[in-house]
This record gives structure tokens, C-alpha cells and sequence, in this order.
């Protein structure tokens, strides 16, 4: 059974939205196909960057001739090339994300169907690779605007997983041996393994990253009271707490540690971070973002 | 109410701990809701820092800690014996019978199996057991328990002494000063005459729980000496008393005589004994220890110094001669027959032959014991004591043709005054009757006042003379004129060693009781009900907590 209905992600709004996205980078990776992207690559682009000595094999047509005549010497102009940006997004689909109403996996998921659109339509290449207790491939890079539907198809018809297992997922994906981009983890972070263990996985990648860190204000103030025995959905784990003001004073207090450790892991590795509110529309918080300042991978 | 465990302060002491340990315990108590929840890791770091149970947190479940209190409560009562201080409605009233008869064959562990069957039947808040040995005793009060009774039982044996059983319902009817029923179940076969059982009153119900046919079939069951039949001063006939068994065997200065001849059934004559207070044995062949044998002593008969008037010799002087008894002295004595005009020997009892004209009755019977105005009983008691009703007294008042009166009446001395006439009637004078010589000699008995022969003392029997005793072994039951010995054995005297026998209880009119009531008296005591409630309270915790109403 799907997580969620089609409708939810095969959103005419969604796409309108991801049109008016645009998601840059301040250099992509070379040798990637001709896109909207400035790649370190020197190519066929328009803008001319520099002159390097011809070589044997150079295009003769790229040769200066100007500058030969002056300085007798060969030298072949060098443009500015345009590659795609290869992004790779992980959505989380574990068990936690589907347990609330409504569910912050619908959230997320609707944020990686507008990013998917938002890249596809700007001719990048889009790879998604949903995780829970492991990583799945749904959709291998590639590029084409008339992806975006079919990946939010694929992305509705995925069932929820088990347990978070977020330094898994990213060591499956490190193993593909992706072309360097841009790694879009949409999650909660709430990894039974503690946020620690989540950060040092991540600085493994190769990839730049983008976190999408799905909240609620729930998380922040549960405003639970009295004797309770917790159960975590995905674990079975179960916590016997009695919760007085001590009690929320000091989760509270472990909440903002939680925050402060993302906050400072992504300052300190210039990682880019956009706290969603799942309670909110998905599409004008990401909006919001973009048009602020756009997002620059 | 009352503990029979603890006391006050510790009852109090108690209650006080339990209600804080439950206090403390119900704030460590926790009532747990499951919640799912997206993750737990904030809270397991949470509850890693914080304990969910302190001491100091707000108190919670104020009604489950009053529930628990309140069932502990109950529980630490039952364990120090709460026991109601009102009154029961009936009371149970147990008595053991210690006597001789408990050592006949395996009487005893069967009675003390009997006692316990019946104190476990009944509510040992209620009863009360007694042991009735030489003297009745207290073995439990009530409130104890079947332990106590057990522990004091394990070390009782059967004493050698007559049954007190009597003693106690006597005793019990000077004491019991209340309307409630009592149950008195005598076990053992100590006879309870039906003039005790009649004075006993209405609330109280007599039983008996003893083995059938555990009075032995043969046994001693009493003893008497009398002068000899014989007439010989210095001899004595003994009689025994048995039941069963074959004729009983006397063992004296150690030759074994057979009884000379059985009176009655079951009844056994010695005679002509010598009276110089030598011990004897009697032995009953085939009966049980230890009614098959008695010891006992035989009198010695002391000649009596009589003061003779001279002018009586003609009357007197004959029969005092030929009685072996009397010993004619000429001064001093321990009595005097004179002449009522005489002065010889006025301090001394006196037979005295008087003038008609000084004395209203024939015979004038003087006792410093009888009471101011005799009845008619206690004159007829003299009577015979001094063998007057043999004489015959129709044929001397028609002699004399004047009727003859006798008067009992109080004097400082014993006397006995007799007309001077009776012994002048022509052809018909007292000193020719036949029984002329049996009169003196009771008469000079009479005057003596010599102690009853006592020769074999009983246990449980009164002893007249008892205060004599100088340096007992044993405790001396009674008091003034109803000391008796207690415990069979020997008992120092100043007179010497004193042999003290026991025999079988026999017929003094037995009244016939019912076995008592079978089974326990379906009475439950004050903790069974606790338990009960605390049971019931511990279902509805219980109830409470699967219901959710409870943590």
C-alpha cells in the first residue's frame, strides 16, 4: 500500500512552484552533460575564460590566431562550459515519517518532488534514493523535465520502511560512486543512533549536501505530562518517564543541543540547511527560501 | 481490643513504619500510559539524567496509598493477634484429670489427646483449661494458642492423687459471677458427685470426653479399721474395699495374711489385727498400678489411767478390771468415776452416778464441743457413740416407773451423769445388763475423747490432727480441719514417717454426663475475618489495576 495518494505529489502546483526555483552551483563537477550549470570543465560555452598552449589534438578551431600572429606561438582559446548539476535526493520514508497526521513524510516527500522538478527543469540530472533501515535506488540519475512526474508517481507509490538507519543510507550511497553533486537528505535526523553518529557519517560524502531537516513544534515542546511509558514506532524501544516541569525543562534542553549539533555541523562544513515546518504549506516555506537568497549548492 | 503478640507501642510502632514505607513506595509508584512517539532518543537521554522516581516529587494516588495502607494494616494486625476484648458468647471450660487415675495404662496420652482435639474444637479465645491433679491448676487462659497448650502438656505427667475435679467445679461456683454460657468438658473419669452437679447453676453444661471403659476392672478402693469385732482392746479389724480382682493380701511384719473373711461384695475383713502400729502393705493381685497396693499403719491403742471412786468398786470393779484397756490408777489419770458428791478428781472428765433429785434427765451427756442448743442429730450421734440405744431403756423406765430422758448439752469438761438409781433396781440394775461392759468402755472413750483411728491416710482425704505435722515433704492441701495430703507417698510427722495412699474413685454417686458436642463450634475468630478482608481487598486492588483505575 502507498504511502500516500498520487494527487499529493503529482501536484500541478508542485511544478508551477519548482519553475520558479532555480538551483545554482558555484561550480559543478567536470566532464558532466551540457547544462545551465558553470563547470570547471572548459568547453563550448560562450563566455571566454582564458588561453591555454595549443596542444596536439586541440581543435584548430579554438586556436587564437590573433595572438599567434603576436606572439608566434600557438595558443587555443578556452570558454566557459556548461555542464548539469547532478542532484541526489534521499528522502526519508522510515516509519516515524508516516506516524503523525498529517505525516511529515508528506512534507518531505513534497519538498523532494519540487526540488527533483526544480533541477530537472533547469536540464539538470536527478537521482532519488529513498532510505530507511537502507538506501533504495527509485530513480538512477538522469536528467529530463518529463522526469519530474514520473519520479512524484514513483515517489507515491512507495511503502514506509522500518527504523531510521541515516549513516547506512549514506554509506550506500557512497558506494555507487556518483558523479560529484549535490545530496539533498530530506529527514527528520531522528536516528535512533544519536545525532552524532548522523554527522559523522555525513562528513564521509564526497557530495555537497543540502539538508531539508523536516520539524514540527512538537518536537521542541512534546507537551507531554504525567507518568508515561513512551514506545518508539520504529524500535519498539519503550521509556518509562515521568515528566514534571524538571523533565520538560531538561528535554527541552536536549532538544536545543539536538538543533545546535546540525546548526554547528553544517556552519563549520558550509552546509546548506532548510528547516521545514511539516505543520506548514511545503511549497511557500521553500519558496520563501529560494526567492530569499535562492539556495547555491 | 487487644493484641496478643505486641504490645501497645509496638502495635502503634508498627502501623507507623508501614504507613511510611507505603508512603515512600507510592511516590516510587508509577502509573505508566503508553505513548508512540516519533523517537525516543531525547527522552532516553532524558531519563539517563533524571530519575522518574523521587521521594521529593508531589505525592500522587492519595487513594491508592489509603488502600494499601489500609490492607497492610489489616495484615500487620492479624500478625500481632488482634483479638476483640468484648465478651464471647459462650465460654468452653476444660479440665484435665491428673489424678492417680491418668497413670492407669495409656489413659494419660490418650486424655491429653482428648484435651487437644477438644481445645482445637472450639475458639481458644473462649477457653480455658485446667489440670486437675492433688489440686486444681491453670494450663491456659483464654487467647492462648495450641503451641502454649502443647508446650505445657509435654511435660505434665499424672500425679498420685485423688481427683480435685470437685474442687474446681466448687471453686468454679464461687467464681463465676456471670450470666454466659459455659461449657465444662471434663476429660478423664474423675467422679463428679450429683450433688456438686446440682449446685452448679443453669448456664452451665456439663461434659465428658474420656475412653470408654477406662475404669480399671480391678482396683483397690478403700480402706477402714475398727476395734475388733472380737471385743479384744489391743486388736483391730481392717476392712478393704475392691473392686474386681481377687481377694487382697496383707502384708504385715512380713508375713502375707489372707483376708479372714469377704463381708459383701467387694468388701474384704482382716481381723484381729494387732494394734501396736506396725506398717502394712495391702496388695490386690491383678489389678493396675497404682491402685493394686496401699500402704498404711495400724493403730496403737494406749491403756486409759482411770480415777476410781471407792464407792463404786462394787459396781465398776469388775468390768474395769477385765477391760485390757484401762489401766485403775490412784491418783492423777485421764479421767474419773465417781459419786456426784465426790471431789475426787474434778478437773478430769467424769462419769458420775448422781441423785435423782440433782439431775432432771437419766443421763446427762456434757461436751464442751456441742453447740449452745444441740439438735436432735448430734444426740443421736452421741447416742450411738456411747452404745446407749443398746440398752434397754424401755425395760429400765418400766423398772424405775419413771420415764428416762437423755439431754447433750454444753459443759466446760466432758461428763456423763447417770441416776444412782438405775444401778439400784431390784433384779433389773444397769450393771446386770449384758451389755453393760460395752457401755462403759464407750462411755470411758467417750470421756477420753481419743483421736479417730487414723491409720492409713488417703490422698485428697482431710486428716483430723493434720496440724501436728511438724515437717511435711509435700504441699498440704486445704486448711485447719481440711488438711489433707495431698500426693500419695510418705509424709513426715512428728510422730514419724506417715504412709499416704491413693485409691480408685468409686461410686459417691456419679453423675451420668454426655460426651460433648462434636466438630469446632463454627465461631471464627476476630483474625480469620481480618484475613478475609484483607483478601477481599486485595481482589478489588486488583480489579482496580486491571480496570486501569489503579497504578
Amino acid at each position: 500500500m502507498s504511502i500516500l495518494a498520487r494527487s499529493e505529489l503529482v501536484d500541478p502546483e508542485l511544478f508551477e512552484a519548482a519553475r520558479r526555483l532555480h538551483v545554482s552551483a558555484r561550480r559543478v563537477a567536470p566532464r558532466g552533460r551540457f547544462a545551465d550549470q558553470r563547470s570547471r570543465d572548459r568547453g563550448m560555452g560562450l563566455e571566454f575564460e582564458d588561453h591555454r598552449p595549443y596542444a596536439p589534438g586541440d581543435d584548430l578551431r579554438a586556436v587564437d590566431w590573433h595572438l599567434e600572429r603576436r606572439l608566434g606561438r600557438l595558443f587555443v582559446r578556452l570558454f566557459e562550459q556548461q555542464e548539469d548539476l547532478p542532484m541526489y535526493l534521499m528522502p526519508d520514508v522510515s516509519k516515524s515519517q508516516f506516524l503523525e497526521e498529517p505525516p511529515r513524510g508528506r512534507a518531505g516527500l513534497r519538498a523532494t518532488v519540487l526540488l527533483a522538478a526544480a533541477a530537472l527543469f533547469q536540464h539538470d540530472t536527478v537521482g532519488v534514493f529513498p532510505f530507511a533501515e537502507d538506501l533504495t535506488t527509485l530513480a538512477r540519475p538522469a536528467s529530463g523535465r518529463n522526469r519530474a512526474v514520473i519520479l512524484a508517481t514513483r515517489l507515491a507509490a512507495l511503502e514506509a520502511g522500518g527504523a531510521t538507519d541515516i549513516p547506512r543510507a549514506v554509506k550506500r550511497l557512497g558506494a555507487l560512486r556518483l558523479r560529484r553533486g549535490l545530496v539533498v537528505l530530506v529527514s527528520d535526523l531522528f536516528d535512533p543512533r544519536g545525532i552524532e553518529a548522523v554527522t559523522e557519517a555525513l562528513k564521509s560524502l564526497r557530495h555537497r549536501l543540502l539538508i531539508v531537516q523536516l520539524t514540527r513544534p512538537v518536537d521542541a515542546d512534546p507537551g507531554l505530562a504525567g507518568d508515561l511509558r513512551l514506545v518508539d514506532c520504529e524500535t519498539g524501544v519503550e521509556e518509562d518517564v515521568s515528566i514534571t516541569p524538571a523533565v520538560q525543562q531538561r528535554y527541552r534542553e536536549t532538544y536545543d543541543a539536538f538543533e545546535n549539533h546540525i546548526a554547528q555541523f553544517c556552519r563549520e562544513r558550509g552546509i546548506g540547511r532548510i528547516r521545514l515546518d511539516c505543520d506548514q504549506d511545503v511549497v511557500s516555506q521553500l519558496t520563501q527560501v529560494f526567492e530569499s537568497g535562492g539556495f547555491e549548492a | 481490643m487487644s493484641l496478643a503478640q505486641f504490645s501497645p507501642i509496638a502495635l502503634v510502632g508498627g502501623l507507623l513504619a508501614l504507613a511510611g514505607g507505603l508512603y515512600a513506595l507510592q511516590r516510587l509508584r508509577v502509573r505508566h500510559s503508553r505513548v508512540q512517539v516519533v523517537t525516543t532518543m531525547f527522552w532516553k537521554q532524558v531519563a539517563q539524567d533524571t530519575y522518574a522516581r523521587e521521594l521529593t516529587q508531589r505525592f500522587r494516588h492519595l487513594w491508592a496509598y489509603l488502600l494499601l495502607l489500609l490492607l497492610s494494616s489489616l495484615l500487620w494486625f492479624v500478625v500481632g493477634g488482634l483479638r476483640s476484648d468484648s465478651l464471647p458468647e459462650s465460654e468452653r471450660l476444660l479440665i484435665l484429670d491428673r489424678s492417680a487415675s491418668a497413670s492407669v495404662g495409656d489413659h494419660w496420652p490418650a486424655w491429653k489427646r482428648l484435651l487437644r482435639e477438644q481445645f482445637l474444637a472450639g475458639d481458644p479465645d473462649a477457653t480455658t483449661v485446667l489440670v486437675c491433679g492433688a489440686a486444681p491448676r491453670s494450663l491456659t487462659v483464654p487467647g492462648d494458642s495450641v503451641v502454649f497448650l502443647d508446650e505445657r502438656l509435654a511435660t505434665l505427667e499424672p500425679e498420685q492423687s485423688a481427683p480435685s475435679v470437685e474442687h474446681a467445679m466448687l471453686a468454679l461456683l464461687r467464681t463465676k459471677n456471670d450470666m454466659r454460657p459455659l461449657d465444662v468438658v471434663i476429660i478423664g473419669q474423675a467422679p463428679l458427685s450429683q450433688r456438686v452437679v446440682d449446685l452448679l447453676p443453669e448456664e452451665v453444661r456439663l461434659f465428658r470426653a474420656g475412653l470408654p471403659n477406662a475404669v480399671p476392672s480391678a482396683a483397690l478402693l478403700g480402706m477402714g479399721v475398727s476395734p475388733a469385732v472380737s471385743g479384744a482392746w489391743e486388736r483391730v479389724d481392717l476392712g478393704v474395699r475392691v473392686r474386681g480382682g481377687e481377694a487382697p493380701v496383707l502384708h504385715l511384719a512380713g508375713s502375707e495374711i489372707p483376708a479372714s473373711k469377704q463381708q459383701a461384695q467387694g468388701l474384704y475383713l482382716f481381723q484381729d489385727l494387732p494394734a501396736g502400729g506396725q506398717q502394712f502393705e495391702i496388695q490386690l493381685p491383678r489389678a493396675p498400678a497404682p491402685f493394686d497396693r496401699v500402704q498404711g499403719q495400724l493403730p496403737l491403742r494406749q491403756p486409759l489411767s482411770v480415777l476410781l471412786d471407792p464407792a463404786l468398786e462394787p459396781i465398776f470393779g469388775g468390768v474395769l478390771a477385765a477391760h485390757p484397756g484401762i489401766q485403775l490408777v490412784e491418783q492423777g489419770g485421764d479421767l474419773v468415776i465417781r459419786l456426784a458428791s465426790s471431789d475426787l478428781g474434778l478437773e478430769l472428765p467424769a462419769l458420775e452416778l448422781i441423785s435423782s433429785d440433782q439431775q432432771a434427765e437419766a443421763i446427762f451427756l456434757g461436751d464442751p464441743a456441742a453447740a449452745a442448743e444441740p439438735g436432735d442429730l448430734a444426740l443421736r450421734k452421741v447416742l450411738g457413740e456411747l452404745a446407749l440405744d443398746q440398752l434397754d431403756g424401755t425395760g429400765l423406765a418400766t423398772s424405775l416407773g419413771r420415764p428416762l430422758e437423755v439431754t447433750y448439752n454444753q459443759a466446760s469438761l466432758r461428763r456423763v451423769g447417770i441416776w444412782e438409781d438405775l444401778f439400784s433396781i431390784e433384779g433389773a440394775a444397769l450393771q446386770s445388763s449384758r451389755s453393760f461392759p460395752v457401755f462403759v468402755g464407750r462411755v470411758l472413750s467417750w470421756l477420753a475423747d481419743t483421736p479417730d483411728w487414723v491409720h492409713t491416710w488417703q490422698a485428697g482425704v482431710p486428716v483430723p490432727g493434720l496440724d501436728w505435722i511438724a515437717d511435711s515433704e509435700q504441699t498440704l492441701a486445704g486448711s485447719g480441719e481440711d488438711l489433707a495430703p495431698p500426693l500419695a507417698g510418705s509424709i513426715s510427722t512428728a510422730l514419724g514417717s506417715r504412709s499416704v495412699g491413693v485409691f480408685a474413685p468409686q461410686g459417691m454417686s456419679p453423675a451420668q454426663l454426655p460426651a460433648p458436642l462434636d466438630g469446632p463450634s463454627g465461631d471464627w475468630n476476630l483474625g480469620t475475618w481480618i484475613l478475609l478482608l484483607a483478601l477481599g481487598l486485595l481482589l478489588l486492588e486488583g480489579r482496580l489495576v486491571r480496570l486501569g483505575r489503579m497504578p
